[in-house]
């Protein structure tokens, strides 16, 4: 662990004496200081906080990444080219113990430089919420609404593949399915219409979503139910209704008349309701007009429950982003054991990229990929569709791991960053990928010859 | 006079050389004009919206590739020449700082703008090949497709023959090939017949190139000035930092924010990119007109005389204890 | 060297190595090194002689572990190069001093001792040490990248004795060092040697090889062309020398009229000089005493303590 140490502290010397450390913490203070005085919000004290947390953070995290991931491509390909390695090889040096230390360097310096990050922003939120500066009124919601930490229930699926199933096998039997269209294509089509149908109430109807394990409910604080829908008459026209929240036989019961397309918030206080059971949100479409509302069925409704205030919530939040940058550390030193620097860069910016968009990548997969040709035909048959579907899918399911949940969304929409996420982040991005990213980087160093590169 | 002229000369093209021999310029130049070509293969199948949609994706390709290779260029030939010893090594000869300066800026913006060059081309070929609804024109697009194959083929085969630098025999390959490839489709219409030369390309395009370019050159000031002190790590920093406020630079110092003198000093001082980026405006059947991408060029080349201005002083004053 | 080295094992041996240098497509480029066999025992100074590229520091970078041999075999210490736990006996100057620029000439000894595991104590009573022997205490808190090449050129040598090895390998190790720091580490390589140290130098200085050496290879075009004791290969036994002690003119011409009655012509009469690097170490040594503040390398202190303990069993 010496020798770790002793080449983490060559790291930090290097960072800070090359200009890089104090560059960084200059333009970190400049960005959380200077953004938010020159950026003009919505007015409103909300609109402030995103700007602070989204955007000033948001910034102040890109600057670290792109910090992390080139700085440790640096630290290993211009060390290899300007052959300062080939003396530090002669050493009793394993590649794995290289690799180490300096990752270790380059993660102590990204730590020290997101908690300043962190600290000057939480203070810069602290003093903008002082009395003189803002409305009690405006402090109390957004206390209640964004700096806060709430925990999303998780409602029970609605299942509708039987009843998808049955429609297809409906429409074979009467001879209505159309002979280009796959029974694939066929069925993911009834499936969705099914899915709309269940999440849609007709007039003077009501829909409902069960959560059979909502776990532990303070009623010292209300239940947050935030939704959004749209309608069958066209435009932001106001539609009366009711939400009844219901947990054994007692419930509570809140009008509303919100404007179509608009998200709400409504808070229903627990105060009345047993501690036990599953509970049940129920919209009643009570309005005069015929008109039919359409929730999205991913996201139409969230119900959160109060699970924590933000201080603890923040930390967790700067812990997960924490988390990426030692990843992006780890990526970096990797490229730079394998590629000279601008190859390094290049190559683990690629990387960075299909880890961001691992999730489009899952979505390609949902079914096998087409080319048309000049003329309409598809230009690769059904076996090569599959398998670029399969390449696709392979690619996405090895970056969806690296993704890590968006800890600044969450933070300013007053949503848990819970124990277990941090500490599974943590321990896969701050341990078991940099682990095998060592391991493969020590691998291939050993192979190589130092007094060849450069 | 013609003696500095020649020397100037000398040491831009020498730097120019050194940098399009680097694997590192090709690998990313060509990845950029390969995604703006094979753009059409990926977003067919986006309802009609695959033309604008391969439009506005090629544009930011050439701008966010063409904004690593000005960083890396400009910093290489400088930070790293710098720090090798041999710009100490050229200025023991009777070369001056400022020329030294200025025409290793010419060689990094010599390369930059050849990948704006290649960049322009194959959007050209990608808007072309995307132009019909549903469908893709292989007959025009198809040889582009396969230029930078045949271009890393070719420096293969050369590299193998004489031994030669491969990289740049690629990269120039590249640019030889896409430019036939260029000229096969202008000289064809939609159905592969002879038609009127260019007829059937989206020429409004170059204009919009054209004014990517002149920003990937203010982009490669910057990243010279800032190389005449700083590493290759903090000015590539540096440079994205300024890329990202100079696009949000209406909202920051713009429209959005209040009028106040050290705010409209600041917004005056940060190139503001979004002047460059007119993707927008060929929207339906727009055009950018030429006296617009005059005017912009004229702010661009303010700002850039201004950057090497900052850049000549910083290296005159600069001293190097181990060159 | 000490007869009994002949007995010791070899801490070096290299058998018939080759190293060939290939291009992109496999092909051989450059054949750096052919057929290269010799072996080097503890208390033993070994030169590695020949002209610019032909194949010294190809050699010293495949002992180190640096490039893989294409043929043949290397044991160092018993052991493959790329055995790191080997390392640990082993110091290497390479041919250009390749050190942190931002460290200090402590930070820099003391972080090359932390990768051989010494106790901070040790660090820093041998960095200690070592700047007093190469001179350089009074810029111990400089950065290295402010150095002189001859002044990095000494930290580089001070790094490769930190950890007291039992094999020294030095590329050029006289290369941009002024002629007091030339004599300086030609003593040092003695000291070394007499401790019961290998050394395996290479140079083109054949002075230098020539004042320390116990045996030379000479290699050219990456060949072995000679290999042997510098007494073997150098003394020209068919014309001896006979070195008088101060006589007068008469005894002079008595003595020289005996030697021609004797062999049957003219011997050849010349004086013995001072060699120049003498005078220059008695100029400088006078002048010394004179200036006190040096802004470049001092005059060393003699070998480092540690390195000057009693020989090794």
């Amino acid at each position: 662990m010496r020798k770790v140490w002793a080449i983490a502290k060559l790291t930090l010397r290097g960072a800070m004496r090359s200009r890089v450390a104090p560059l960084l913490f200059g333009l970190l203070v400049a960005v959380i200081v200077g953004l938010p005085l020159t950026i003009r919000g919505d007015g409103t004290l909300s609109g402030e906080v995103q700007i602070l947390v989204r955007y000033t953070l948001g910034l102040a995290m890109l600057i670290l990444s792109l910090a992390a991931l080139w700085a440790g491509c640096a630290s290993v390909s211009l060390e290899w080219q300007s052959k300062k390695l080939q003396l530090v090889a002669t050493k009793p040096l394993h590649p794995f113990e290289l690799w180490l230390g300096k990752w270790l360097g380059l993660v102590l310096l990204n730590a020290v430089l997101l908690a300043v990050a962190g600290s000057v922003t939480a203070a810069l939120l602290r003093w903008r919420l002082r009395e003189p500066l803002a409305d009690p009124a405006r402090r109390g919601e957004l206390l209640a609404d964004i700096l806060v930490a709430r925990r999303p229930l998780a409602p029970e699926p609605v299942d509708v593949d039987a009843a998808a199933l049955a429609r297809l096998e409906q429409a074979r039997g009467l001879g209505r399915l159309p002979p280009d269209v796959s029974p694939g294509a066929a069925f993911e089509a009834f499936r969705q219409a099914l899915r709309t149908e269940a999440f849609s109430v007709a007039p003077g109807g009501a829909r409902s979503w069960r959560y059979p394990q909502p776990g532990p409910l303070d009623p010292g604080h209300p239940l947050s139910l935030r939704f959004r829908f749209s309608c069958s008459t066209p435009g932001p026209v106001r539609v009366a209704g009711a939400w009844v929240v219901r947990r054994g036989d007692a419930d509570v019961r809140v009008d509303t008349n919100a404007v179509a397309t608009t998200p709400h918030v409504l808070h229903v206080p627990l105060r009345d309701l047993p501690q036990e059971g599953a509970l049940t949100v129920e919209y009643r479409n009570t309005d005069s007009e015929a008109v039919t509302v359409l929730f999205s069925p991913d996201d139409g409704l969230e119900t959160l429950a109060r699970a924590g205030s933000f201080g603890p919530n923040y930390a967790r939040g700067l812990l997960l982003l924490f988390g990426q940058l030692a990843l992006l550390a780890a990526l970096g030193i990797t490229a730079g054991s394998l590629f000279s620097m601008p190859v390094a860069a290049f190559v683990s910016g690629f990387v960075l990229l299909m880890i961001q968009m691992a999730g489009d990548l899952a979505s390609l997969t949902a079914r096998p990929i087409t080319l048309v040709s000049h003329h309409g035909d598809a230009l690769i048959g059904p076996r090569a569709a599959v398998f670029f579907q399969w390449v696709f899918r392979l690619l996405g399911s090895v970056a969806s791991p690296l993704q890590v949940p968006d800890a600044l969304g969450r933070l300013t929409t007053g949503i848990l960053v819970s124990w277990a996420e941090t500490g599974r982040v943590l321990l896969t991005h701050g341990l078991i990928y940099p682990i095998l990213l060592a391991g493969l980087a020590a691998w291939i160093m050993r192979r190589r010859e130092m007094a060849l590169a450069g | 006079m013609f003696w500095r002229i020649r020397q100037f000369a000398a040491v831009a093209r020498i730097s120019l050389l050194d940098i399009i021999r680097q694997p590192g310029f090709l690998l990313i130049a060509a990845a950029g004009m390969a995604l703006i070509t094979l753009l059409p293969l990926l977003l067919t199948q986006t309802l009609g919206e695959s033309a604008r949609l391969v439009r506005d994706n090629a544009l930011a390709v050439h701008w966010t590739f063409g904004l690593v290779l000005g960083s890396y260029a400009a910093s290489s030939t400088l930070a790293r020449e710098t720090a090798l010893g041999t710009a100490a090594l050229v200025l023991s000869k009777p070369v001056s700082r400022s020329l030294f300066f200025l025409a290793k800026f010419c060689g990094a913006a010599a390369a930059t703008l050849l990948f704006s060059l290649g960049a322009g081309m194959a959007t050209l070929l990608s808007a072309r090949m995307a132009a019909g609804y549903f469908i893709l024109d292989w007959r025009a697009g198809g040889p582009a497709i396969a230029a930078p194959v045949l271009a890393f083929l070719i420096g293969g085969y050369l590299n193998y023959r004489d031994r030669g630098p491969f990289a740049s025999r690629a990269f120039i390959g590249m640019l030889v090939l896409y430019a036939a490839a260029l000229a096969w489709a202008c000289a064809i219409d939609a159905e592969g017949h002879c038609g009127a030369f260019g007829a059937a390309m989206d020429w409004r395009l170059a204009p919009a190139g054209l004014l990517i370019a002149m920003a990937l050159l203010m982009l490669t000031g910057l990243a010279g000035l800032l190389a005449t002190r700083l590493d290759t790590v903090p000015t590539l920093i540096l440079c994205s930092l300024a890329f990202l406020l100079g696009l949000m630079s209406d909202h920051l110092f713009g429209r959005a924010t209040e009028p106040s003198a050290a705010v409209s000093v600041l917004g005056g001082l940060l190139p503001n990119w979004q002047h460059f980026w007119l993707a927008d405006a060929l929207s339906g059947n727009g055009q950018i007109p030429w006296s617009y991408v005059g005017h912009a060029s004229a702010y661009g080349a303010m700002h850039l005389g201004g950057l090497l201005l900052l850049g000549l002083l910083s290296f005159r004053r600069a001293e190097w204890r181990n060159g | 060297m000490k007869p009994e080295a002949h007995e010791t094992p070899p801490v070096l041996r290299v058998e018939n190595a080759g190293k060939v240098f290939r291009d992109f497509w496999r092909r051989p480029r450059i054949r750096a090194v052919q057929d290269l066999s010799f072996e080097v025992r503890p208390g033993e100074v070994f030169g590695l002689l020949g002209p610019n590229g032909s194949g010294k520091s190809t050699t010293l970078k495949m002992i180190v572990g640096l490039l893989r041999p294409t043929e043949g075999r290397l044991h160092v210490l018993g052991a493959p190069p790329t055995d790191v736990s080997r390392k640990a006996r082993i110091g290497y100057l390479p041919e250009d001093s390749y050190l942190y620029p931002y460290l200090t000439c402590e930070e820099t000894l003391d972080f090359f001792g932390s990768l051989f595991r010494l106790p901070r104590a040790e660090r820093r009573a041998r960095t200690a040490q070592l700047l007093d022997m190469i001179g350089l205490r009074h810029a111990r808190r400089r950065p290295v990248g402010e150095f002189s090449k001859g002044m990095a050129r000494r930290i580089g040598l001070a790094q490769a004795l930190i950890n007291d090895p039992d094999l020294i390998i030095l590329d050029e190790p006289t290369s941009g060092l002024d002629p007091l720091g030339c004599r300086q580490v030609k003593d040092l390589i003695l000291t070394l040697a007499r401790r019961g140290k290998a050394v395996l130098l290479s140079s083109h200085l054949l002075a230098d090889i020539e004042d320390v050496c116990d045996r030379i290879a000479i290699l050219f075009n990456g060949r072995l062309q000679a290999i042997g004791s510098i007494r073997d290969l150098l003394e020209e036994r068919d014309r001896p020398r006979v070195t008088l002690p101060a006589v007068t003119p008469e005894q002079l011409r008595a003595i020289l009229a005996a030697l021609k009655a004797q062999l049957g012509r003219e011997p050849e009469l010349d004086y013995p000089r001072r060699n120049l690097e003498r005078f220059f170490l008695e100029t400088v040594a006078r002048a010394m005493n004179q200036d006190t503040e040096p802004s470049g390398a001092a005059p060393s202190e003699g070998v480092a303590p540690y390195l000057d303990g009693p020989p090794h069993a």
